[in-house]
């Protein structure tokens, strides 16, 4: 069996909110100096589910793929540092920019071009933006059916058997392979590297798609096939304000009181 | 030259970070503020997850069945390990494995299999004695421990001072002057069993540090000429080279603590506002988190280059002595200047800092003090050796 597994890399989420600096002019997050950008936890989490399958089925091999910069290699060494087999790369420039119907064709475009993929798993969101679409509209693109939000995932012949987290408890859904994953933060924690798989992960090669190498056009990806404009990025101000209520006795404080929340359409 | 970390080290440092974060910290907020072991149950489990990721007992070399990470990325992790409340002498608790007194490695096949082997597995726990009421610094004068041959024994006589786990230990590494005439030729290392008769633990010592040491005194103690660890009248040169390797990591530690208080600094200054500006606008306070970065910047590079010659196979003491005095120094101070940036929280116990605060000062004194650091940087610079 070949499993895919898609890794973000993602500004670390344990950034002091003191830290998080984003530029309102061109609408982009300014990366936190000397805090080193992370793998996206829902993507650790869809990475130990593709271990877990790939050690039941045996003979499997996992294939970790991240659209992003140079940078992101280092989300894909962690991965490969938990056990996956092989790491690819797709880094363009014209990737920049996107929305996740833009990623979504890019990752889709790889998969399509490994050819013998089996089952691909994704976060349930990427931690940053939390768009929570790029598996769906992979499924869509690939035309396989996808099961989204899993607490957990289990072979059963040539389908995955998949455990849904709903809003009132869970279900069962089964999807004949070839397959999308989604998996939730529910299915457990990642695994943590051990230090030989550290020490082979460091020394593999990544492998670097281009738009060129997946064939696909400039105009159709990142910033210029994104259908979502963002229209403005900022980060939202707290305001606390006090105000005493006066009167000479507690009724008519409470009267004030019970004033000022009808003003303020509270009550 | 190059100051990039390998993937390698990266993804090592990031392993220990993220397990000192989701592993260690979380159990520190029911423990008592100056805890130094975990509960049992909660030890065994965590053990059991650094053996399984190969990182227990990461500093063993390979031909002694550890995994053998180089110093470089030893001094790295100890950075990272030390970034808890208990972390500057307990870090981690303990779960990444404790290591035996590093010249037990000079030990022959039948001590290993006697005491070294043992201590691998966590059958047997040892101490490091050298250090006596006379004075730690300048061993070759101040062991006064008197060992004289008599057949196939040596019979002991004296003492140690500030031992840790010598109470709890089953033997230890024990400086003995086994020559009055030969100075530090003159000095041999021995195994010794804690239940050999005449070997006593007079008295625990408590000290600034959440956990005590020991005195010991030995009187007529036994101990067979085959438990002599390296060579007769080598063990000051057995000890010397490891002191100097020592020094690094226990630097980096203290690196550490001051990375993670200089976190909560810069967080709480950006936070807390006074007169109506938040403390980050003053420039009192912006000079001291600049100091902060400063300290903590020359005490990691001096470490990491000490640990590169070191592991270069290079002369490394001065570089060590300059690491083991920037770091700890530097450390004391950044620890100062958060508690003064925190304020009156910064004297809690809700925060670690008062912790660090006591168990940083103990770091300018072991290990060799600041002064005795001066004093071998001076030897190497001026090329004098004050006699033998």
């Amino acid at each position: 069996m070949h499993f895919v597994v898609c890794a973000k890399q993602i500004p670390d989420p344990e950034t002091p909110p003191s830290a998080f600096k984003i530029d309102p002019q061109k609408n982009e997050v300014i990366p936190a100096q000397g805090i080193a950008p992370v793998l996206s936890q829902f993507d650790s989490i869809a990475a130990e589910a593709a271990l877990r399958l790939k050690e039941a089925a045996g003979d499997s091999k996992i294939t970790v793929i991240s659209m992003g910069a140079e940078s992101a290699q280092a989300a894909i060494k962690q991965v490969l540092a938990m056990g996956a087999d092989e790491g690819l790369l797709l880094n363009d420039p014209a990737f920049t920019k996107g929305d996740p119907h833009t990623t979504a064709k890019v990752l889709t475009a790889a998969v399509q071009k490994l050819g013998d993929v089996d089952a691909v798993f994704c976060g349930r969101q990427a931690a940053d933006w939390d768009w929570g679409q790029t598996g769906l509209l992979m499924a869509e693109g690939l035309g396989w059916p996808s099961a989204i939000i899993a607490k957990g995932v289990a072979l059963d012949g040539q389908q995955l058997s998949v455990e849904r987290v709903l809003e009132d408890g869970y279900e069962t859904a089964q999807a004949p392979l070839p397959a999308v994953v989604t998996v939730s933060n529910e299915f457990g924690e990642p695994r943590y590297p051990k230090l030989q798989q550290i020490m082979q992960a460091a020394r593999k090669t990544v492998t670097t798609w281009t738009a060129a190498d997946l064939g696909l056009d400039a105009a159709e990806v990142g910033e210029a096939g994104s259908r979502l404009r963002l229209e403005k990025l900022f980060i939202p101000e707290k305001e606390g304000k006090v105000e005493l209520m006066e009167g000479d006795t507690a009724t008519e404080k409470a009267q004030a009181l019970v004033k000022a929340l009808q003003g303020a359409k509270v009550l | 030259m190059d100051f990039q970390l390998s993937e390698e080290q990266q993804l090592i440092i990031q392993t220990v970070r993220r397990f000192i974060r989701d592993e260690i910290r979380p159990l520190e907020a029911d423990l008592d503020p100056d805890a130094y072991e975990l509960p049992e149950a909660e030890y065994e489990r965590l053990v059991a997850m650094t053996r399984e990721m190969g990182l227990y007992q990461m500093e063993v070399p390979v031909e002694f069945g550890g995994p053998g990470v180089d110093i470089v990325t030893r001094t790295l992790v100890a950075e990272e390990l030390s970034q808890h409340r208990a972390g500057l002498y307990d870090a981690a608790y303990g779960v990444f494995g404790d290591s035996p007194p590093a010249q037990l490695y000079a030990c022959t096949p039948a001590q290993r299999e006697k005491y070294l082997d043992p201590f691998l597995r966590g059958e047997r726990h040892a101490f490091f004695g050298l250090s006596e009421p006379s004075g730690g610094s300048d061993p070759a004068r101040a062991i006064q421990t008197r060992g004289v041959r008599d057949g196939d024994d040596w019979v002991i006589n004296g003492g140690k001072l500030w031992t840790s786990h010598a109470d709890t230990s089953d033997f230890g590494v024990l400086y003995v002057r086994t020559d009055p005439t030969k100075g530090r030729q003159g000095i041999t290392a021995f195994i010794v069993d804690t239940d050999t008769p005449g070997f006593q633990v007079a008295r625990l010592v408590q000290v600034l540090r959440a956990h005590y040491t020991t005195e010991l005194t030995f009187t007529d103690m036994r101990v067979p000429h085959e438990n002599i660890l390296g060579e007769e009248g080598g063990g000051f040169a057995l000890a010397n080279d490891q002191l100097a390797r020592n020094r690094i990591p226990y630097a980096a530690a203290c690196t550490g603590i001051a990375v993670w208080s200089n976190e909560l600094a810069v967080d709480w200054a950006k936070q807390r506002v006074t007169f109506g500006e938040p403390l980050a606008n003053r420039q009192a306070i912006q000079w001291m988190l600049v100091d902060n970065e400063i300290d903590i910047r020359s005490g990691r590079w001096a470490a990491l280059q000490a640990a590169d010659l070191s592991q270069r196979g290079e002369p490394f003491r001065f570089e060590s002595s300059m690491a083991k005095l920037l770091c700890t120094e530097g450390a004391g101070r950044v620890i100062d200047r958060c508690m003064q940036i925190f304020g009156g929280l910064g004297m809690s116990k809700d925060l670690p800092l008062e912790r660090f605060y006591r168990e940083v000062r103990i770091r300018r004194i072991g290990e060799g003090p600041s002064e005795v650091q001066r004093i071998v940087m001076a030897r190497d610079i001026l090329n004098v050796r004050s006699g033998s």
